[in-house]
């Protein structure tokens, strides 16, 4: 199975110049937590409603004043979309992310993979047959995602 | 500022879980979703409970405090999740997160000067500490949570336990365990995007650049 088999698509994403508020005002409007941050069409960063709850929390400038630059993580798992969906669920596991990018083979933004979309699907396999992606596999790599995060203290920029 | 709860004993029966592996019932963990019936506690004894699973070492905030406080609750806790306590403790709300980003870029004000009681959900659903895995993924399901504040006889905040916690024991109680519960597992995180999709509102921003 393959990751676009799976993603989310459309995907909105943001630049590193737009403004927390208007970067949360997009999350809203597309029905989600995270966005890419795009520059010339590459992927430089993400940011999410955490990220931005945070920096909120820790900078004293108007939310119209703190551009996605300042708060975004730079160092992104992406995957493609003719990944093995198994070899996105490592990558997860692996930056202990819950959802990755997914980008075509020239680099281009084309969706969201989320490990609880992963479960879902996993779950809706014909269980008489050996699945593609079985919901242990599924599971398992949600695991190693929050394994850790009990213990893991939290780091910002 | 916040309220840590302590609970020495959410980790340590760990080890009594683990000494006393589950008989096999697999007929009692069939899926409910059209079912959503009160699961007597009775039934359950041989799975885990929420007790077991819990994190009891949670940090929760006041109403009257500011959103500055509970988003250094959070990540102090490394947490999206706070119950929201009275003064006796007893959990009267809920905030994430999410409710911080979205009040805090569609104010004029800044954080430090909007309560915890403006971004809060009012909306709250607990669970006690002696009940089962199973019992816990049908109320999530139910309720269309990720996160119940645990709470004790007399409605006080004792822990918090989460989907995640679920997931990440879920295998300890075996196959014949674990295999209906993947199913739970994945009925709740369905119902839970379902809700995320469906019900989000957009408000005015006024912050508005374009």
């Amino acid at each position: 199975m393959k990751v676009a088999d799976l993603m989310c698509r459309p995907v909105a994403s943001t630049t590193e110049e737009t403004s927390v508020a208007n970067a949360a005002r997009r999350m809203e409007e597309n029905d989600c937590g995270v966005l890419p941050v795009l520059r010339n069409g590459t992927i430089v960063g993400i940011v999410t409603d955490r990220d931005i709850c945070l920096s909120l929390g820790r900078l004293t400038r108007h939310p119209k004043d703190i551009l996605v630059r300042e708060i975004m993580t730079r160092d992104v798992g992406l995957c493609r979309t003719d990944d093995d969906v198994h070899d996105a669920l490592a990558t997860m596991a692996r930056r202990q992310v819950r959802r990755l990018p997914v980008t075509d083979a020239g680099g281009r933004l084309e969706g969201i993979l989320s490990a609880d979309d992963v479960v879902l699907h996993a779950e809706e396999r014909d269980p008489s047959r050996v699945p593609a992606l079985s919901c242990r596999d599924a599971l398992e790599t949600l695991r190693a995602i929050y394994g850790s995060r009990h213990v893991r203290v939290a780091t910002t920029s | 500022m916040n309220d840590p709860i302590r609970s020495a004993t959410a980790r340590d029966s760990d080890a009594l879980a683990a000494a006393a592996p589950p008989a096999a019932k697999p007929e009692a963990f069939v899926s409910r979703l059209e079912a959503p019936t009160e699961i007597p506690i009775s039934e359950k004894k041989d799975e885990p409970t929420v007790r077991e699973i819990m994190t009891g070492d949670v940090h929760s905030c006041r109403a009257d405090r500011t959103l500055v406080s509970a988003a250094a609750s959070m990540q102090r806790g490394d947490c999206r999740f706070l119950p929201v306590v009275d003064g006796d403790g007893r959990p009267i709300a809920t905030i994430t997160d999410g409710d911080i980003c979205e009040v805090g870029t569609t104010n004029h004000r800044p954080l430090r000067d909007i309560l915890v009681s403006e971004a809060m959900s009012r909306e709250i659903f607990t669970c006690r500490p002696e009940e089962g895995l199973s019992q816990v993924l049908e109320t999530m399901k139910r309720r269309r949570v990720r996160h119940l504040p645990v709470v004790d006889e007399d409605g006080r905040l004792i822990g918090v336990v989460s989907l995640t916690d679920v997931i990440l024991r879920v295998e300890e109680g075996g196959e014949e365990i674990s295999a209906p519960l993947h199913r739970e597992i994945a009925d709740v995180l369905r119902v839970i995007s379902q809700k995320e999709r469906g019900t989000r509102a957009v408000r005015v921003n006024p912050y508005r650049e374009d």
